[in-house]
């Protein structure tokens, strides 16, 4: 026999353990201490059956806990006290006598505590959490019920599986039901109390200018910058444009926003369909495979240079799709000499290297030209370690030689620019690694990358990467490559890509897609098509053998459920709940007098006992019996049926 | 239905989530809110349940009296094929009594103290089923139709025997099967610890080499025939001193009558005597 008090505690400190958890990185020191001595303070009062804070007390420090939170928390700083004075309370609670009205505060304190956390972290942890407390708090509420009930209720084995087994329907049927509402709960387009959700930490965003030289050493993040739910591209493919630098302004590249138009020669064989999930940035470029062609479901600008300018609000996550073709050229229209524009001031060493490249008879020779001088200087690709000089980018080509993609691509284009080529910045990613599990491309934020568009001779703009001119370019880009990752790495970030995919990007957009897609779906139902027969001829059995069975098994319960229906019709006449079992149907008919009654006997009984099944003529028949026995408002004297049956005391009526 | 306070913190905790949920658009709240929202959808269908396809009988097991309580047999049934019935409290007027578990097809008794108001036949008053399963937030309740009656006797009136003609005559002496001292020899007996040593047959005795003891009735008290009329008050008064003779007169193992208007019960004893005259004093003047 065991008792469930005892096991009502134990799940109220298990929810407590479970709500707690996710908040616990954030919590200061003290408050664990608290949430410690609650815990012990509570456990030992269990124990010995007298506890150290009394019920006043704990009314006292409730209260006092309150005002300090009154105190500290403001409309900036609201989020932090608040779950401090929540976790407090739970300490107060933990350590206090285990009343019924206190286990359901227990209760109701983990689950809020949980629900707390969101406001601070929006970790996939969370769902493991929410399942848990689902399961604890679900049972613990159930047995509290019988706690209230009755205080010393203690079951047997027997018992305790009967409840367990009723018990799991709960939280089964809760987290079915979850997923569910989840889904059709409607949402808002732009939350009021936005304040209230966790801010993206240390947000980065794609710079709008490229200044070679200004750090010393690039740092890593090792931060995601999106992922890119498409097909497997080839690894050439895979850049990722973002912004277009076209004016250089001493050694600083910036875009300035023109209308010169390009007109995008398309090949449909590169054609693909990317679904972008952006995390937040403090820019608010989109970025997409390089050239992008088309974009949707989010609301943009795009300029004939391929780059895209949303018009949202980017420190949340955002997703888009994009149609894109990556061996697509650009042909410029009009002017090209903003193209060619350089500040005046180089060195001597830039405007000789540049004049003996502007010697070549044309844009292909003279991009050859500066490729060959590239490889010549044994330039080597470095992220650390680097000068800091007025003139970056001479330093790089003649004295330093080590820079990193900033520095190949900004003395690129304008060794380019001062030989008379039109050539720009183009600033993205590069490469990405691909989730083979998930289907995406995850691409990081150490994967930020600069290189050279430069005009081709036909008036196209091509896509040329001077830093793999680099005598260490397969090594040092290799990293941001497609490279592969561990099975266990792929479906860990699958796991994250999805809950953020389904869950934390889910509103009112996907809510109204989900629906057109249904819509869709019902529409395309009433569309017969013959193809589809073959499909459902495997099925069909598996649909028939059920289906048979559930028949049978109606054709045999129909006459049970109108033999009861015509018991219940004569009880209802004597005013009795049930009648009793060992009166038959002609019994019934003779005691009751009724003509009806003794037909329903005698055509029932002609096939029960003569060994065949009743005929859907007779069945009918039989119906149509107690339809009018119901209409006849039949009463039958009690004193007829009762002697007969009740035996239970000679008293009873 | 009836809302707890429980249920009442429980649903103002939903909406005041869901406000926030709407709020902020956060999704891990919205996964919260359906969650709590599931788990009362559920709730509520199992505690509906609950109370469904169960059947209650009430089963006298003890003399029932007028205004005093007295005990019967709940009889309750769960005639669902998997789902075993929780926490199910019957309720017959003022008198209540739980079931915590009862698995499907079964059937358990459990005895209530009911309380009724008159004599003779009367129909009990509704039966209510509650219970609080799942959750303590609802507590659900469901009148079952049981048109069942009961004979209840009148309540007892305190009350001496009356002195007057013909009223407590004595009619003659019976013996009673019980063992006594003045009544006509029953057994001869070996003798054991418990007898006194005063019942030794000393003769028989020293015949058979052992101890030996005889064995007698006792010689009961005379009939009686108890009139109704012969009691002071009203009717129901009456009735009710009648009542607390007759138990009283049977429990000495008295043979007793009773004189009623225009019916004369001969006096008699035993348990069927005893009901037989009960049932026509709570019956008296009843149609």
């Amino acid at each position: 026999m065991v008792g469930v008090e005892a096991i009502l505690r134990i799940l109220a400190y298990l929810a407590s353990v479970v709500g707690l958890l996710p908040l616990l990185p954030y919590l200061p020191v003290w408050v664990l201490g608290l949430l410690v001595g609650g815990f012990v303070l509570g456990w030992v009062g269990d124990r010995r059956g007298n506890y150290l804070l009394s019920n006043h007390l704990a009314t006292g420090v409730s209260i006092a806990f309150f005002i300090w939170f009154v105190s500290q928390a403001s409309i900036a700083n609201l989020v932090h006290p608040l779950i401090e004075l929540l976790c407090q309370l739970l300490a107060v609670r933990l350590a206090t006598e285990k009343s019924p009205r206190h286990l359901l505060q227990l209760f109701l304190l983990a689950t809020i505590i949980l629900a707390a956390s969101s406001m601070l972290t929006l970790d996939l942890g969370y769902l493991f959490y929410l399942v848990l407390n689902i399961l604890l708090v679900t049972t613990g509420l159930v047995m509290l019920s019988f706690y209230v009930t009755d205080p010393h209720l203690r079951f047997t084995r027997p018992q305790w599986r009967l409840l367990l087994k009723t018990l799991l329907l709960l939280p089964a049927g809760s987290l079915v039901l979850m997923l569910v509402l989840f889904v059709v709960l409607p949402r808002t387009q732009t939350p009021l109390w936005n304040f209230l959700n966790p801010q993206p930490t240390g947000r980065i965003g794609m710079s709008d200018q490229v200044q070679p030289g200004s750090v010393a050493e690039l740092a890593e993040s090792g931060e995601i910058a999106f992922r890119v739910e498409t097909e497997q591209l080839p690894i050439d493919a895979l850049y990722w444009r973002g912004i277009v630098l076209n004016r250089l302004e001493g050694n600083i590249w910036r875009r300035e926003l023109r209308n010169i138009e390009e007109k995008l020669v398309s090949k449909s064989s590169s054609q693909v369909e990317l679904t972008i999930y952006s995390e937040p940035k403090a820019d608010h470029y989109l970025v997409t495979l390089d050239r992008p062609i088309r974009i949707a479901d989010v609301r943009h600008e795009i300029k004939s240079d391929g780059v895209i300018r949303g018009r949202l609000r980017r420190d949340g996550k955002v997703s888009y799709r994009v149609w894109a073709q990556y061996n697509s050229k650009s042909r410029q229209l009009g002017d090209t000499w903003h193209y060619l524009q350089v500040p005046n001031r180089f060195s001597d060493r830039m405007l000789q290297l540049a004049e003996e490249i502007a010697q070549q008879k044309n844009y292909a020779a003279k991009i050859d030209r500066l490729d060959r001088f590239f490889l010549q200087q044994q330039l080597s690709y470095s992220t650390t370690k680097l000068a800091k000089t007025e003139n970056p980018v001479e330093t790089f080509l003649f004295d330093s030689r080590r820079g990193y993609c900033e520095y190949f691509a900004s003395s690129y284009a304008v060794l380019l620019r001062l030989a008379g080529v039109p050539a720009r910045l183009v600033g993205g990613y590069l490469g990405g690694e691909f989730n083979q599990l998930g289907g995406y491309y995850l691409v990081g934020e150490d994967a930020a990358h600069v290189w050279v568009e430069a005009m081709d001779d036909d008036g196209f703009w091509q896509r040329i990467d001077p830093s793999r001119l680099a005598v260490n370019a397969e090594e040092a880009l290799a990293t941001n490559r497609s490279g592969n990752v561990s099975t266990l790495q792929a479906f860990a970030d699958a796991l994250k890509h999805n809950w953020s995919r389904m869950v934390l990007n889910y509103d009112l957009r996907q809510q109204i897609s989900a629906v057109r897609s249904f819509v869709g779906q019902v529409r395309s139902v009433k569309k017969f098509d013959p193809a589809s027969l073959g499909k459902l001829a495997w099925g069909l059995p598996l649909l028939l053998l059920p289906a048979t069975w559930f028949f049978f098994r109606y054709r045999q319960q129909r006459l049970q459920r109108l033999i009861s229906d015509y018991r219940h019709v004569i009880a209802q006449a004597a005013a009795l709940d049930k009648l009793p079992d060992s009166l038959g149907l002609f019994a019934l008919a003779d005691l009751s007098g009724e003509p009806l009654c003794r037909e329903f006997a005698q055509l029932y009984g002609a096939a029960v006992y003569n060994g065949r099944r009743v005929t859907e003529a007779e069945y009918q028949r039989l119906k149509e019996i107690i339809r009018q026995l119901k209409k006849l408002q039949l009463s039958i004297d009690v004193a007829k049926l009762c002697p007969l049956g009740n035996n239970e005391a000679s008293r009873i009526l | 239905m009836k809302l707890t306070r429980a249920g009442i913190i429980y649903i103002v905790l939903t909406l005041l989530l869901g406000f926030a949920a709407v709020n902020t658009g956060n999704n891990l709240l919205y996964l919260m809110i359906s969650a709590l929202l599931g788990f009362m959808a559920i709730s509520g269908l199992l505690g509906q349940q609950n109370l469904q396809r169960l059947q209650a009988k009430v089963l006298p097991a003890d003399d029932l009296f007028a205004t005093l309580p007295g005990r019967v047999e709940i009889e309750l049934s769960n005639h669902r094929r998997w789902l075993p019935a929780f926490l199910i409290s019957v309720e017959i007027g003022t008198g209540t009594r739980l079931f915590p578990i009862l698995a499907p097809g079964k059937t358990e008794r459990r005895p209530l103290a009911v309380t009724l108001p008159g004599r003779g036949y009367q129909t009990l008053p509704p039966i209510w089923i509650r219970s609080c399963f799942p959750i303590n937030f609802f507590i659900r309740s469901r009148r079952l139709s049981l048109q069942q009656q009961v004979l209840v006797f009148p309540c007892p009136h305190s009350a001496n025997l009356p002195l007057g003609d013909g009223v407590g005559r004595q009619t003659r002496q019976h013996e009673t099967t019980r063992p006594g001292i003045d009544g006509e020899l029953r057994s001869i007996d070996n003798y054991s610890s418990s007898d006194p040593l005063k019942s030794i047959h000393w003769k028989l005795s020293a015949r058979h080499d052992e101890y030996k003891v005889k064995r007698q009735n006792r010689l009961g008290s005379p009939s009686l025939l108890l009139n109704l009329d012969d009691f002071p008050g009203s009717l129901e008064e009456r009735i009710g001193q009648c009542t607390f003779l007759v138990d009283q007169l049977f429990r000495q193992q008295r043979s007793v009558g009773l004189q009623l208007e225009d019916k004369q019960l001969q006096p008699g004893s035993g348990p069927h005597h005893r009901l037989k005259l009960l049932t026509e004093l709570a019956l008296y003047g009843r149609c």
